[in-house]
């Protein structure tokens, strides 16, 4: 028998190989071919698929960013971080009389000649539509800030629109040119159901390209918008932007030289991509920071030897070098320095043990036999939350764990995940936690006046920040923020970890990107690929 | 056999409503809703993440919510995402070729080798060759997906080039039943491989304890030729098992895909669920959730009415 059966299993593998040879003779000729693109598109790579490309309805920054290329705002940020006009003809000022009623009305001149895809002129209308559309009560618009302040918006004429604010205010500029700043097509949508339009799916906006092709999941096509503004703008016919979601997948794509721009790589890649001749790093601006908040009424935490402890004995240098790979420094004020209004004077706090000690001890926190702090019987121990899932979060608080158990600080971690963060912070349900912040250009302030999280009570700082959002004069409103920036540091409610940046990987090919706080893919018109 | 088909049917129909309860109570367990995700950014205010709780419905009880996506969805409306702003049914179905097509390849893949190395292992005269075929299924077992799904797309994409980097097809060109086969090798041979392995062990013990039973001695004694006692008097006996396993599977198999779909950047429902969940798309993630159930439900009946088919000890009725 088992000779028999010897016989039979040869043939049965033949069988099997043939088959496996004859799908792979089938698939290997119509390959799609490894060599670069052609010169007039590129691919643009994404770890995370933006959920619509409808603009306001989504804050991650993939949908910003896709959005960019479709859709524009009034004015933009160039990369020296000064306001460029983008739809407006002008960046509005007192001097210019865009700026009027001390701060009460901002007027913008819609650009002649800009026109949506498909071929309608762009029209002060539209702004007063987008004005109404992101106020709109019934609509699940995420963020309304600035738009929310907005009185009405008045259509002087066809290429004018002027906002209307009962309040001088101050940050009208920066969310024109980032975040909430798209301007959307009234003739499109006026009257639709806009929480579950196809627009969400294929939306018409008045950028350098239109949207092609969604298919879920795995990639978006955009080509050319032949109505666009710029004479011979943009420079290339298409682009592809394919949605990665794995490292080993990013990394293949890059090593195959498939992508043009891999977006929002970790500083674990880092090394990956300098081994990579054709492809150079980029970092991406951004106004947001990597931070510890500290719960300031929590009873071990409301006291601010505690906290300066925590942050002397905190080795910053170490997390920048090691685990950040020296991409950033340690920062201690409450802006980072690519902020236009960082204050770079503040009081520092250097790793040093002993003033780290010293603090502790004149807190009463006394060292006991194992090296763990007690007062009053109690020993020093706090929790630090953290959003479960990424390895450098973990490592940067096992390093804080270990510098603070040297002073005597004994810590455990409690890991939630995303959705339940937010929610846990405020509730107060935390007494140190990770994770990182940003705000704009021209600060609104939310770290400090809009969630609060670490429950910072100083009137006086706080009252400095109140100040500069209706102080229209920039200089005066720099050194308000400037002089918070100083109070916060010397009360050090939350410890400042260093400067988040985005890192892309460009291929030596891309030419003319240009990352600014306006995004990574703004100036998508401008690009070419040699 | 209609009788049998229906009463399994009939039995189906509260354990679906049973399992609907329990998901719907289960995501809606953990803190942060759809709407407290806005709160983390900075321009989001309280009032902000309230009104959306309120347009969504998010600020009723949870029994009123589950009575009214019951309602609408025993009446084909399976609601709207709350991230994605369209049906979710339309969502769902979008991707779910996409995962039929890797699950199936990979059952494919995995049965034709499994049974061929279960075979060899089991019925090969050389010691060596059947421990060899034991070393490299427990192998297989151990080695998880994503580290496997790494190696393959470094060896055969990065640097062979043979299989592209991900996706189900190649941007912008035309459909070709090669360039899908070329985007689908990769993931089902992955997904496949633990499988194989699986498969191998299962067969190699049941066919080596069915060899040994009399009634095979009895048919070798009859003179019938070696092949066909191993086929049709082994081979199907030790299959048997096989199949009920395979039904118990395929929950796994699909969860097992959520791995390989990320690596690999192929667009099926498992990378569509883990997105849902994180953004707790309450309505997506129970659209999602509920199309497995079904899926594991009918697999179920399927293996049932298989074994009843294959094994005529089990009578219909």
């Amino acid at each position: 028998m088992t000779k028999n059966s010897d016989r039979s299993r040869p043939s049965l593998v033949i069988v099997i190989l043939a088959l496996a040879l004859a799908i792979a003779s089938t698939a290997v000729p119509s390959a799609p071919s490894a060599a670069a693109p052609a010169s007039r598109r590129a691919t643009i790579g994404l770890v995370q698929e933006p959920r619509t490309l409808m603009p306001h309805f989504d804050l991650l920054s993939v949908a910003h960013e896709t959005q960019n290329l479709a859709f524009e705002c009034l004015l933009a940020i160039d990369e020296k971080g000064n306001y460029v006009p983008r739809l407006a003809t002008e960046v509005p000022s007192t001097r210019n009389d865009g700026i009027g009623g001390e701060g009460r009305t901002y007027t913008f001149k819609i650009r002649n000649g800009a026109k949506w895809a498909d071929g309608r002129p762009v029209t002060a209308e539209d702004v007063e539509f987008t004005w109404q559309v992101i106020t709109n009560r019934s609509l699940p618009i995420p963020s309304r800030v600035i738009w929310s302040d907005v009185q009405r918006v008045e259509v002087v004429n066809p290429q004018t629109a002027r906002l209307h604010f009962a309040e001088p205010n101050s940050g009208v500029l920066a969310v024109m040119a980032t975040d909430s700043c798209f301007i959307m097509p009234k003739h499109m949508l006026a009257g639709s159901d806009l929480s579950n339009a196809p627009f969400h799916r294929k939306p018409l906006g008045s950028g350098p390209f239109q949207v092609q092709e969604w298919t879920a999941g795995s990639f978006i096509r955009l080509t050319k918008n032949p109505s666009y503004w710029v004479a011979g703008k943009p420079a290339l016919d298409e682009l592809q932007v394919r949605i990665l979601p794995g490292t080993e997948g990013q990394r293949a794509a890059m090593q195959r030289g498939e992508v043009d721009l891999m977006m929002h790589l970790t500083t674990a890649d880092l090394s990956f991509v300098e081994r990579l001749s054709d492809y150079r790093v980029v970092k991406s601006p951004t106004h947001a920071q990597w931070q510890f908040w500290l719960h300031n009424e929590d009873p071990i935490l409301s006291d601010k030897n505690v906290r300066q402890a925590l942050a002397y004995g905190l080795d910053r240098a170490t997390i920048t070098k090691s685990l950040m790979r020296g991409t950033v420094e340690p920062m201690d004020a409450a802006l980072p320095p690519s902020h236009p209004m960082h204050n770079a004077r503040v009081k520092k706090y250097p790793y040093n043990v002993e003033q780290a000690r010293g603090l502790l001890d004149r807190a009463g926190w006394v060292a006991g036999a194992d090296g763990i702090r007690r007062k009053d019987g109690r020993p020093l121990r706090l929790e630090i939350l953290n959003i479960a899932g990424q390895v450098e979060r973990r490592q940067v608080i096992q390093i804080a764990q270990e510098n603070w158990r040297r002073v005597g600080i004994d810590t455990t971690i409690r890991e939630i995940d995303a959705p339940a963060f937010p929610p846990t912070m405020a509730q107060g349900n935390f007494q140190i936690a990770y994770g990182s912040f940003g705000e704009r250009h021209d600060p609104a302030f939310a770290l400090w006046l809009g969630t609060n999280w670490q429950r910072y009570r100083n009137e006086r700082a706080l009252g400095l920040l109140r100040r500069a959002l209706t102080t229209v004069r920039r200089d005066q409103r720099v050194s308000l923020v400037r002089e918070f920036q100083a109070v916060a540091a010397e009360d050090m409610p939350i410890l400042m970890v260093a400067p988040r940046i985005f890192l892309n990987a460009a291929h030596q090919r891309l030419d003319g990107y240009v990352p600014t706080l306006s995004g990574s893919l703004w100036g998508a018109q401008n690009w070419q690929v040699k | 056999m209609t009788r049998y088909f229906g009463l399994r049917l009939a039995s189906a129909l509260p354990r679906l409503a049973l399992i609907s309860i329990f998901l719907f109570a289960l995501i809606h367990t953990p803190p942060g809703g759809p709407a407290d995700i806005y709160a983390a950014d900075p321009s989001a205010t309280a009032a902000d993440v309230a009104r959306i709780k309120e347009l969504w419905g998010l600020d009723q009880p949870v029994p009123l919510q589950y009575g009214r996506w019951l309602r609408n969805a025993i009446s084909g409306d399976w609601g709207q995402s709350f991230s994605e702003r369209r049906p979710v049914l339309a969502t769902v179905l979008e991707r779910l070729p996409n995962t039929v097509l890797l699950t199936a390849s990979a059952v494919a893949i995995s049965l034709v080798f499994g049974l061929l190395l279960g075979v060899l292992g089991a019925s090969h005269p050389s010691r060596a060759v059947r421990e060899g075929v034991q070393g490299a299924a427990v192998l297989g077992l151990s080695v998880p997906t994503f580290w496997s799904g790494a190696l393959v797309l470094l060896i055969f994409s990065a640097n062979l080039r043979w299989i592209p980097s991900g996706g189900a097809a190649t941007i912008g060109a035309p459909f070709s039943i090669g360039d899908r086969l070329l985007h689908l090798v990769g993931p089902a041979l992955v997904l496949g491989s633990i499988y194989i392995a699986q498969w191998t062990r299962y067969l190699q013990a049941g066919l080596s304890e069915v060899l040994r039973e009399d009634y095979v001695r009895t048919a070798r004694a009859k003179g019938l030729a070696g092949r066909v006692v191993l086929v049709r008097h082994a081979l199907r006996n030790a299959v048997l098992p096989l199949i009920t396993l395979l039904g118990l599977e395929i929950p796994r198999l699909l969860s097992g895909a959520l791995v390989t779909e990320v690596v690999f950047a192929w667009p099926g429902v498992g990378r569509l669920l883990t997105g849902a969940l994180l953004q707790r798309d309450y309505p997506l993630v129970m659209g999602v959730l509920m199309l497995l159930a079904f899926a594991v439900v009918a697999v179920n009946i399927l293996t049932d009415v298989a074994y009843a088919l294959v094994d005529p000890r089990v009578r219909f009725g």
